[in-house]
């Protein structure tokens, strides 16, 4: 593909984000004129004190976390699915959102704040995927499909137990806390929120960047890359951690939000192929056009707020049966 | 001739018998029809009686009715002032929400107050006597204002002078509101409730169905904003479209709710709390907006603080009586302090 073709997509893509950005800002079930916010731009913000504080307390922070969420599952979804050599392969596989969730779950039961309900998420969604490799390290089998497996049995052994701790929960309140909590949502992002997920998406997005080529490389397996000169178990497990660092504090910031990290990568494939040199920068903007957009639906037509796995789930389902369609072979893959 | 008189004889007295059974059993029975709708035989006078809905715990107590409960919903025992007003309350077993059959069966209790449809119905399935009794009327609350008293009644007939006695407080009360707010050109004035049950912040409302729709449109004129949400979990930006005139907080988490609304972003700029028009609502053995003995005095307390240039209650007076007639307490004056503002019998905040 064309390196005008590419520069000309991510040109495109950045032009829509941020129109889409600016118009999470203006849209919601808060109607705000353009004029007002343009006022407010300007710095009248005197004469609309309403909508300042809509816009600077409630909007900006959740857009800027749906972006660095978006794109941090999304670019994770990628490297994941390269890496495992598996395109049907999401953050989830690892185990990482299903330990994210039981984090949660026993800090809501434990009634910890919300600062330490995202620690508490991100740290169990870390400790799950070391889990996974310890398992798949026990196998003796560097194989992306033992990894998978590994992954497939931590990630039951994590519903499982999210199970037992839903049972457990208070009927009123912990379990209708745990219960949403599980369907995602940025209702209670705080821009101290977005000082913590910055730094973790934006350094582990920018290394995998840096490393696009080895990724390219680390994807065509072990044999490959041992031929290539290449560390093949040292960058996998960089990459497996960067990719997880990114999922689990995503998680731990916004809930479990499913089919982007699954749908994203698929799309921009469709699009420019499947090198990472060109994929990476594309699925990191798309994704993040992707869920301001998702969280723009789920916050403006009803009075309550929609869960955000619902409206991916309705987005994401149609659009993988026409990438289906269209790209059978990844069933192959 | 003769042997056919006889025959005739004896199925008359075989009538007869029966007839008289079936006397004995309606005698220790009786149909109510419960808040859902169903028709349901109960067992008169009940012994031991599981209330697992939170709604009917107060009333059960303050009806003299304490040694026929069996069990209490663990939420409504997790309260300091319940213990404070009923000191036996380790008498009571500890109900969770859903509880199985053969919990009931094993503690051989008579009757299930069960707060939800489907745990009665399932309940009766597994043999055992249950009405649901909900927080919930249907489609709304003003048939139910005395529905609660009247069901007791109708099972513990025994209540007759003090169910009477309530009921006569109420219908006094709601005929003087009523009769204060109709001789006033009144502006019809939007309220948003917060229910500080849970700590689930500003958004965490009742919707449409409950008590409080009925008191504030029915008796106080005024529009009841979560009647129209389709949800009880607003978002932030719906409650600041909405700018309700007028917002009651009410729960065991109303004080640290009222502190947050009058700080948080973009919270503080409602015009409720720029006008001052953010109230709490007291909470003793339950949350007082919620249907209980203090029913009455309930509605007293928001007609002083909707409509303070038409009503001026006692309300501490009105509490002291209340609590003395229905709970044999005297509450001094410092406790009644603490329980019009929410706060636990010791003057503490009730959700430390």
């Amino acid at each position: 593909m064309k390196k005008s073709t590419i520069l000309t997509y991510n040109f495109v893509l950045v032009f829509i984000l941020l129109v889409v950005f600016v118009s999470a800002l203006i849209i919601g079930r808060y109607q705000i004129s353009l004029s007002a916010f343009f006022q407010i731009l300007k710095g009248s913000d005197d004469l609309y004190p309403v909508e300042t504080s809509i816009i600077i307390n409630l909007r900006l922070p959740r857009t800027i976390i749906a972006l660095l969420a978006g794109s941090a599952l999304s670019v994770s979804g990628l490297v994941y699915q390269e890496t495992f050599q598996n395109k049907l392969v999401s953050p989830n596989f690892l185990g990482v959102s299903n330990g994210a969730s039981v984090g949660a779950a026993i800090a809501i039961i434990l009634g910890l704040s919300t600062f330490f309900l995202s620690v508490s998420a991100f740290v169990f969604g870390i400790g799950a995927m070391f889990i996974t490799i310890f398992i798949a390290n026990i196998m003796r089998n560097n194989s992306p499909t033992i990894l998978i497996l590994s992954g497939i049995i931590v990630s039951s052994f994590m519903a499982a137990t999210l199970s037992l701790l839903k049972y457990m929960a208070e009927n009123e309140t912990q379990l209708a806390t745990i219960t949403y909590w599980l369907m995602g949502s940025f209702e209670y992002s705080k821009i101290s929120d977005v000082f913590i997920l910055a730094p973790i998406v934006i350094i582990s997005s920018s290394i995998l960047f840096l490393i696009r080529w080895r990724i390219n490389i680390v994807a065509q397996g072990p044999s490959e890359a041992q031929t290539q000169g290449l560390n093949y178990n040292f960058y996998r497990l960089v990459i497996i951690i960067l990719a997880t660092l990114m999922t689990a504090s995503s998680v731990a910031f916004a809930g479990v939000i499913g089919w982007v990290g699954l749908v994203v990568p698929h799309i921009i494939r469709l699009f420019v192929g499947k090198n990472t040199k060109h994929t990476i920068p594309l699925v990191i903007l798309f994704g993040a056009i992707f869920m301001i957009i998702t969280d723009i639906l789920s916050r403006s037509f009803t009075g309550a707020e929609i869960p955000l796995s619902a409206i991916t789930g309705f987005l994401g389902t149609p659009i993988f049966i026409f990438i289906l369609l269209r790209k059978r072979s990844i069933i192959n893959e | 001739m003769k042997k056919k008189v006889v025959i005739v004889g004896i199925l008359f007295m075989m009538v007869f018998v029966l007839w008289g059974c079936n006397n004995v059993d309606d005698s220790k029975t009786v149909t109510v029809v419960d808040m859902v709708g169903d028709t349901v035989e109960v067992p008169k006078s009940p012994q031991k009686v599981a209330v697992i809905a939170r709604a009917a715990a107060d009333m059960m107590i303050g009806f003299g009715l304490a040694d026929s409960v069996d069990g209490i919903y663990y939420s409504v025992l997790d309260n300091p002032w319940v213990e404070f007003i009923y000191p036996n309350i380790d008498d009571f077993y500890s109900y969770d929400y859903n509880e199985s059959a053969e919990l009931f069966l094993s503690r051989e209790v008579d009757l299930i107050l069960a707060p939800e449809q489907y745990i009665a119905e399932g309940l009766r399935d597994s043999g055992l006597n249950a009405i649901t009794v909900s927080l919930y009327g249907n489609p709304n609350y003003d048939d139910y204002m005395f529905y609660l008293a009247d069901l007791i009644n109708q099972i513990w007939p025994e209540t007759d002078n003090i169910v009477n006695q309530w009921k006569t407080e109420l219908n006094f009360t709601l005929d003087e509101i009523t009769n204060g707010l109709d001789s006033e050109e009144i502006d019809t004035r939007s309220i948003y409730y917060v229910r500080g049950d849970k700590d689930r912040g500003i958004g965490y409302t009742d919707t449409g169905g409950s008590l409080l729709q009925t008191v504030y449109e029915t008796y106080f004129k005024m529009e009841y904003i979560g009647s129209s949400f389709e949800s009880n979990k607003p978002s932030a930006e719906e409650i600041m479209l909405r700018n309700p005139d007028v917002i009651v907080i009410g729960g065991k988490f109303q004080n640290k709710l009222i502190d947050d609304i009058n700080t948080l972003e973009p919270y503080r700029l409602l015009s409720a709390v720029t006008q001052n028009q953010v109230h709490n609502i007291p909470i003793g053995f339950v949350m007082w907006e919620q249907n209980s003995v203090v029913l009455p005095i309930f509605i007293s307390d928001q007609a002083n603080k909707l409509y303070p240039d038409l009503f001026d209650y006692d309300i501490s007076d009105l509490t002291k009586t209340s609590f003395e007639t229905y709970f044999n307490i005297t509450l001094t004056d410092e406790q009644i302090s603490y329980m019009l503002n929410g706060l636990s019998p010791n003057g503490s905040q009730m959700y430390n």
